[in-house]
């Protein structure tokens, strides 16, 4: 069923300037130029203006991805959220370097609507963030979180990466108990993957084993749960139900608006992609290409993407939701799966939903990819 | 139309080149074509006779050839046909039929290598056919040529003086005139009768897409005519010759070929299994009795299943293979089925250089890519009720109750290697189950050894240990000697007990435990992580013999999707679908097509 007319109620906007390329990111960023970032924001708000104009929009989240957008000043955070309508319900995250921040930038942030912030310790261990190549210290994640609750911010959620060369399980217990110590209301873990294109690929054999890396993704839940956490995605957990809004939109196959470089979108029933390259992204701006390289998703696509992005919720999803999406139940057409995965005991069927069990998520692409 | 210019037998000459791979023969050749103005220099093909892609890149010939060299000497016309050999043990019929076409023979030695194993055999193969053989010693102008020692080797061998043996060196020109002098002064012209019955030796025969099967002839008594019916001995085949002439650059179309004469045929054969090396051409009409000795049936000794790697080319698979054949008449191929990897075909070859050369053709020209199984060659099983079977696939090995015993083949190996590496190829053949019958001295510096080798134990990576352990200077040669009674066992895989009917293979007991440890050991490698724990085995019967085992998956998730990239993150888990679906499932394993290439790369020690 398309959804026409239906209200876009999410909203990412990619950011992809760096100052420096961490080891392991083999995403597209740049070190900004002088002038660039301003040349950058200009466009954005063609960008923008084309969505605000030609969607409808009822916004519930904007998230700031990158890249590092604490690098956007005061004036750039604010002419760009100025071509938003959104109220104080509604989700505004920042992904911030903890290097970056400081109690004015907090105050911008506040001042523009922003009420929640990503921030990227990723590991309290000096030694690890130095081999991940972050710019910033563990002196610097503390003052970061503490800035950040100074100037009123009640929303934040930490990155962890975990999986780094020969760390041990001790090693990532001790930065999630430091973590604790700051009370934060979100976290996102990732295992560090090397991809062969980034510099630490160098480094990729002496990356803990897939059982050690098991390992230390169940004790992270096993110790969040009984710090009274709750785990909500595959990688995401949070305290008092503060789930990420904006991330759950993808879970549940919600329409979206993306801008800046290499931003994906969901409009309409067509996702699309815009280039990766500042230059090409811009020329695709100014020349009214908009939701460029695009694929529209049919039935058979959205009903796939449905199963795929649902059950990386732990929640899962409803029988008869899917019922009610596609006309379709999915215990009959997906029997033969569904058997098979409950007889090896990584799906289950509870309460009317089917969900992965806790014993799936880490092997999730097992399973996944036998609905795609 | 081309007219006939008769040519008196005592104007031609009738030869082939004996060298090991790389000691300069079709260098020669080439030398040859230009001083006798067949070719121009400079605007000639490199290397005019290996004229396959294949042949010219792995430097050797697969298919001999043959061409015709008007050659000037003391003011008259000699013809000297020049015809190719092929350079590799697997093909040694086709050099002792390329070989008894000719009267003569150079012995083509490279100054800075010496005489090698296939030089040594090729030579005792002229001698049988006696053949004048005019030693060569090539390369003469290299800085690290040791021509006297190399001319020692050759006055040792070949029981002549110094002053037998031409020097020469092909890739500067050196010493080619005088070379094409002493074929003419020293190769005895040919003697046949022309008015007697037509009587031909087929010494090569190709397919060609646009003219079918070309037959290079030998012509030994009367004439073929264009338009005569014609007899293969062999096959009783009968054929009208359409087309008949000299082997030029291109084809010089005549109206006849004489006794004494080289040149070649085309007669509407559709494939080279019709015209087969060594088969014995007369007329139809007033034809000769009997056939020129030494035609033999193509005896294949290795044998592998051949498969498509995915099964949807079964029928381009079939359609190669077909078209291979024709040009190609010592391949033999059936259907085989296999649990594991569907359809395909048991071929058999006359070595493993053969079916290295099937398999790259395959890819080459009709780009199929398959999937070959352990090679296995024939063993004859005598059942306990006084029959025999043979088997040249491990599948068809009857239950152990019914065999009394087994034969395996034994091949006639001689290896030639300087004097310090004989303990290390003592040692190599030793573990190949060699037995020693014979070690001589060629020279100071160099030996020839002789072992009865168990072929199974050759076709395993031996010709490659062999050059390992020598540092590249052993050379091997071998031939089928006899049947042997002999302890073989098959050896089954089993993939979480399921037996993997296309990794059977069949080997020596002694070897039985290392080699089915090594296969489990490299699946355990190349098998992803299921779902859960598999056990791979190796068994002799029912008894376990090997075994190792591939922990469950533990990890297998995408941490994030950045900035909602659902399509990447869609397309990665399609392409896990994909990689799946590609793969065999087993035991309700999945089973990558890597596997079955890599159990074929296994150690085998």
């Amino acid at each position: 069923m398309r959804k026409e007319i239906e209200q876009i109620r999410h909203f990412y906007i990619h950011v992809p300037f760096c100052l420096s390329k961490c080891g392991y990111c083999s995403f597209y960023s740049k070190e900004p130029e002088a002038g660039e970032i301003d040349n950058y924001c200009r466009t954005l708000i063609k960008e923008i203006a084309y969505y605000r104009t030609n969607k409808k929009l009822a916004l519930e989240s904007i998230y700031f991805g990158g890249g590092t957008p604490s690098l956007l000043s005061k004036t750039q955070i604010e002419s760009i959220l100025n071509e938003l309508t959104f109220d104080s319900a509604c989700e505004v995250t920042i992904e911030a370097n903890p290097g970056d921040v400081n109690p004015a930038l907090a105050d911008v942030w506040l001042q523009a609507g922003i009420n929640r912030i990503s921030i990227g310790l990723q590991s309290m261990q000096p030694e690890e963030l130095r081999i991940l190549g972050r710019r910033h210290g563990v002196e610097e994640n503390y003052a970061a979180v503490n800035t950040l609750r100074e100037s009123g911010f009640t929303n934040i959620s930490f990155d962890l990466i975990y999986g780094l060369p020969q760390q041990s399980l001790a090693d990532v217990k001790y930065s999630l108990e430091e973590y604790m110590k700051l009370s934060p209301e979100h976290l996102s873990t990732y295992c560090l993957s090397l991809a062969d294109d980034c510099r630490l690929a160098y480094l990729k054999k002496q990356l803990p084993d897939d059982e050690t890396e098991s390992e230390m993704y169940y004790m992270i839940r096993q110790v969040l749960q009984q710090n009274g956490w709750q785990q909500y995605e595959l990688s995401s957990f949070s305290r008092n139900n503060r789930h990420s809004v904006h991330n759950s939109a993808y879970w549940q196959s919600r329409e979206y608006v993306g801008c800046g470089p290499s931003a994906s979108g969901y409009i309409s029933g067509i996702r699309y992609q815009n280039s990766a390259n500042l230059n090409l992204w811009r020329e695709q701006v100014l020349s009214g290409r908009f939701m460029p390289n695009n694929e529209e998703i049919d039935e058979t696509l959205r009903e796939k993407e449905y199963i795929i992005l649902a059950l990386r919720t732990t929640q899962g999803f409803k029988s008869a939701d899917f019922k009610k999406e596609f006309k379709i139940d999915f215990r009959e057409k997906y029997s033969e799966k569904l058997v098979k995965f409950q007889n090896l005991k990584l799906l289950e069927l509870a309460d009317g939903y089917i969900r992965l069990t806790p014993e799936g998520y880490f092997i999730s692409n097992e399973v996944l990819s036998e609905f795609v | 139309m081309a007219k006939n210019i008769e040519i008196a037998q005592e104007r031609i000459r009738n030869f082939c080149i004996i060298a090991h791979i790389d000691h300069g023969k079709s260098t020669l050749a080439d030398r040859m074509l230009e001083e006798t103005g067949v070719i121009v220099h400079g605007k000639q093909l490199d290397q005019v006779l290996d004229d396959m892609d294949l042949e010219r890149e792995r430097g050797i010939t697969i298919k001999s050839h043959a061409i015709r060299l008007p050659y000037k000497y003391e003011g008259k016309t000699y013809i000297l046909n020049l015809i190719d050999t092929p350079g590799h043990v697997d093909f040694s019929y086709e050099v002792s039929r390329s070989l008894s076409s000719c009267e003569g023979a150079l012995l083509l030695v490279d100054a800075a290598q010496g005489i090698e194993a296939q030089t040594m055999s090729n030579m005792y193969l002229a001698l049988e056919n006696n053949l004048e053989i005019i030693p060569v010693i090539n390369k003469v102008d290299l800085p690290k040529a040791d021509v006297d020692g190399t001319s020692h080797e050759i006055e040792e061998t070949m029981g002549v003086t110094k002053s037998e043996i031409f020097r020469i060196s092909a890739k500067q020109g050196i010493g080619i005139d005088e070379l094409l002098r002493g074929v003419v002064e020293k190769i005895p012209q040919p003697k046949g009768t022309i008015d007697a019955p037509a009587k031909a030796l087929i010494f090569d025969s190709y397919f060609d897409p646009y003219r079918g099967v070309v037959v290079l002839v030998r012509v030994f008594d009367g004439r073929l005519r264009r338009g005569d019916m014609i007899r293969l001995f062999s096959n009783k085949k009968e054929f009208k010759i359409e087309e008949i002439g000299y082997l030029g650059i291109k084809f010089e179309e005549q109206t006849f070929l004489t006794a004494g004469e080289v040149g070649y045929i085309i007669s509407g054969i559709k494939e080279v299994a019709d015209a087969r090396v060594g088969d014995t051409i007369t007329t139809q009409k007033g034809g000769c009795s009997e056939a020129l000795p030494g035609f033999e049936e193509p005896k294949p000794m290795v044998y592998s299943g051949i498969f498509p790697l995915d099964k949807e080319d079964y029928g381009d698979l079939r359609d190669s293979i077909a078209k291979l054949k024709l040009n190609d008449y010592a391949l033999t191929y059936e259907p085989e089925s296999s649990l594991a990897l569907g359809f395909g075909f048991r071929c058999g070859f006359l070595g493993m250089l053969h079916l290295e050369i099937f398999k790259e053709r395959l890819y080459r020209e009709f780009n199929v890519q398959i999937i070959a199984t352990t090679p296995s060659v024939r063993f004859n099983i005598h059942l306990t009720n006084g029959e025999k079977i043979i088997i040249y696939n491990p599948i068809d090995m009857p239950d152990l109750v019914r065999v009394n015993f087994i034969e395996e083949p034994i091949m006639d190996v001689e290896i030639i290697v300087p004097a310090e590496y004989v303990g290390n190829i003592m040692k190599l053949c030793q573990e190949r189950r060699g037995v020693q019958t014979d070690l001589q001295y060629i020279d100071e510096k160099r030996l020839s050894l002789k072992y009865d080798l168990p072929l199974i134990e050759i076709i395993f990576d031996f010709y490659d240990k062999l050059k390992s352990v020598s540092r590249g200077y052993a050379s091997l040669d071998y031939q089928f000697k006899r049947y042997q009674r002999s302890a073989v066992v098959k050896v089954d895989i089993l993939i979480n007990s399921e037996k993997v009917d296309a990794m059977s293979f069949i080997c020596h007991e002694s070897k039985a435990y290392s080699w089915g440890k090594s296969v489990t050991e490299k699946l355990q490698e190349v098998i992803p992580r299921q779902l859960y724990k598999v056990a791979l085995q190796a068994s002799i019967g029912s008894k376990i013999i090997a075994r190792s085992t591939i922990n469950p998956v533990r990890k297998d998730v995408t941490a994030k999707c950045y900035g909602g990239d659902i399509t990447r993150k869609r397309k990665l888990l399609e392409k896990q679908k994909e990689g799946k679906k590609r793969m065999k499932e087993i035991g309700s394993v999945q089973v990558p097509q890597e596997a079955f290439l890599e159990v074929l790369k296994v150690e085998r020690d």
